[in-house]
């Protein structure tokens, strides 16, 4: 008498579903807390890059002056020389990071780290910093008058 | 008549260029019978000469040990012709400077090169010795070499100021030499050591700007420099804290003691019984000098209840809490910045404002005067105080943000488990509908 198979589909049927819906669900959950999680660790953020910041009015510069100012995280500094003229460098003094300050007395920039000098051009002309500061272009909007700077490359100096 | 002058002016210039062309033509040719026959006893000596200073400005050997090069063999060194080999120690200052002396000459060369190197030498203390007779001292070839001399800016100068203190050490590390003079021989172990700043930045940060031996001693003029005059030499660099420590009350008191200013309390470890141990060991400034505890500085000349203790007492307890706080406040900020929240302002006070006033008020310390070291140190503290607001602020807003995630993640943690339970509840009511429905079939 030949022995009858009787394959039992349906329970294994069944089981396939059950694993089917546990996945599902396990990647419902992994999909819900994840962005909880990222959220809560988030990555390093890059620095948000600035390429151009306004100054305000010409006007507020008085002649042969130099004023900090804020360049994305980094101190810039602008120069109003004697002859009118707007100058303006990324602050950081190319010795030892300092930040600079402007010299009316000499017309010219200062570091009071270590003594270190650079003319109305930003070039370094004596005392220990390698290198000139880093200019940033100066350009006065027309119309308004207002004083907008920005790096030389575009990129945050 | 116009035309006339301007022939003459066309020949005058047809005969420059004429001659300066033989001039070219005739060095060109030329053979140098000197490097011809010692190429091979001073093979060395013509490779270092090769490129050097001399050369690039067509000084041969005859230029400086006289001779006709133009002439072969043993004529060419006749005294006839201002041979005078091989200068003696004796002679070195007074050979070189038949040039380097000459303002007139040296200006063919190089106009802006200085031309008082012998009248600065005889002032220094090699000088003095020297016209002693004591002829073991360092002179001109000591230090620039005899061949193969290059401009101080050239990196293969023993002049150039990455060379400088192992050029000084040639003599002044060696005991047998020194020993002569009475002079300790550790400058330059000091000087290199990893704690000396000046060191460090030169040779680890490469930084060519910062002082060497010459820079502090002089250099053709080296001499040790004054006790009084330590400051004036700093100085140069350290502007602010010398023109502090000068008009403090310090100043008399340290030159009365032997103490050489600025370098007493910057050298390692410094001992007021060996005020001079260590002071080619210049260390990066910090705080904790300025206390009433070891390793601070003014416990070796102020005692427990005098006026310097007690000044010393409160900027050390005033720069540890400025300095706890400052740590603090950039801790808060840096956690902030790492979980995206907006801080940019605070960072900028802290690598700007802050930054610059806690350089001041190190600074204020050279004038040892409270009153004035009080007046930076609240300005630096209450922008400290406002940094650290800002954080306390931003990490009041992050606990928020995870409270309020928590309250949220807890709901829907909650919905779900009801949603699970309530499907159950619906299943079991289904099949218990169903058997209730078989029962009553079979019924």
């Amino acid at each position: 008498m030949p022995i009858e198979h009787t394959p039992n589909y349906s329970v294994s049927r069944r089981r396939f579903l059950d694993l089917l819906l546990g996945g599902t669900g396990l990647a419902a959950l992994i999909g819900l807390f994840y962005p909880i999680f990222r959220y809560l660790t988030p990555p390093e953020q890059e620095e948000a890059v600035v390429s151009s910041v306004n100054l305000g009015p010409a006007k507020d510069f008085p002649l042969n002056s130099g004023k900090i100012f804020r360049f994305g995280n980094k101190p810039g500094i602008i120069i109003r020389g004697s002859d009118g003229k707007f100058r303006a460098y990324n602050a950081t003094c190319t010795h030892l990071d300092c930040i600079v300050q402007y010299d009316a007395k000499v017309e010219g920039v200062w570091c009071a780290c270590h003594n270190g000098r650079y003319d109305i051009n930003g070039r370094n002309i004596s005392g220990p910093p390698p290198r000139p500061l880093t200019p940033y272009a100066v350009k006065i909007q027309p119309g308004a008058e207002e004083i907008l700077i920005a790096s030389q490359d575009g990129a945050q100096g | 008549m116009f035309w006339i002058r301007e022939a003459q002016v066309n020949n005058i210039y047809f005969k420059t260029t004429i001659i300066s062309l033989l001039i070219i033509v005739s060095q060109a040719i030329a053979v140098d019978n000197c490097i011809e026959c010692h190429n091979q006893i001073h093979e060395q000596i013509i490779s270092d000469c090769k490129e050097d200073a001399h050369s690039r400005a067509r000084v041969f050997c005859a230029g400086c040990h006289g001779g006709n090069s133009a002439l072969a063999d043993e004529e060419a060194m006749n005294p006839k012709y201002g041979f005078v080999g091989a200068p003696k120690p004796k002679d070195i200052p007074r050979f070189c400077a038949r040039c380097h002396s000459d303002a007139g000459y040296m200006r063919n060369f190089n106009p802006a090169l200085p031309v008082d190197q012998l009248e600065k030498y005889w002032t220094s203390r090699h000088g003095e010795l020297f016209k002693k007779g004591d002829y073991k001292v360092a002179v001109c070839n000591s230090c620039h070499k005899a061949h193969g001399v290059f401009p101080s800016g050239d990196t293969r100068s023993s002049a150039h100021p990455k060379k400088v203190p192992s050029t000084c050490a040639k003599c002044h590390s060696d005991p047998a030499l020194m020993q002569t003079y009475g002079i300790p021989t550790h400058q330059y172990t000091q000087y290199i050591d990893s704690s000396n700043v000046h060191g460090y930045a030169l040779f680890v940060k490469n930084d060519i700007t910062a002082p060497v031996c010459n820079d502090c001693h002089g250099n053709h003029g080296a001499a040790p420099p004054g006790v009084s005059q330590v400051g004036q030499v700093c100085s140069h660099c350290h502007m602010l804290n010398a023109k502090l420590f000068r008009a403090s009350p310090h100043k008399d008191g340290f030159d009365a003691l032997g103490t050489m200013e600025c370098a007493f309390c910057h050298q390692a470890s410094p001992d007021v019984n060996a005020p001079l141990a260590r002071i080619h060991t210049i260390v990066k400034p910090m705080a904790k000098l300025a206390g009433t505890v070891q390793p601070a500085v003014c416990v070796q000349c102020h005692s427990q209840g005098d006026a310097g203790w007690q000044m010393a007492g409160k900027v050390s307890a005033g720069s540890d809490s400025l300095a706890g706080k400052f740590a603090a406040a950039e801790a808060l900020i840096k956690r902030a910045e790492k979980r995206g929240l907006e801080v940019s302002d605070a960072r900028w006070q802290l690598n700007g404002d802050i930054h610059r006033a806690m350089l001041e008020l190190r600074t204020a310390i050279h004038s040892f005067d409270l009153e004035a070291w009080q007046q930076h140190f609240d300005y630096a503290d209450s922008l400290v105080n406002a940094v650290n607001a800002q954080g306390l602020h931003a990490t009041q807003e992050l606990s928020s943000r995870y409270k309020y995630f928590l309250i949220m993640t807890l709901i829907i943690a909650l919905l779900i488990v009801l949603l699970i339970l309530k499907i159950h509840q619906v299943e079991n009511d289904r099949k218990a509908a169903l058997t209730n429905k078989q029962g009553g079939i079979r019924r």
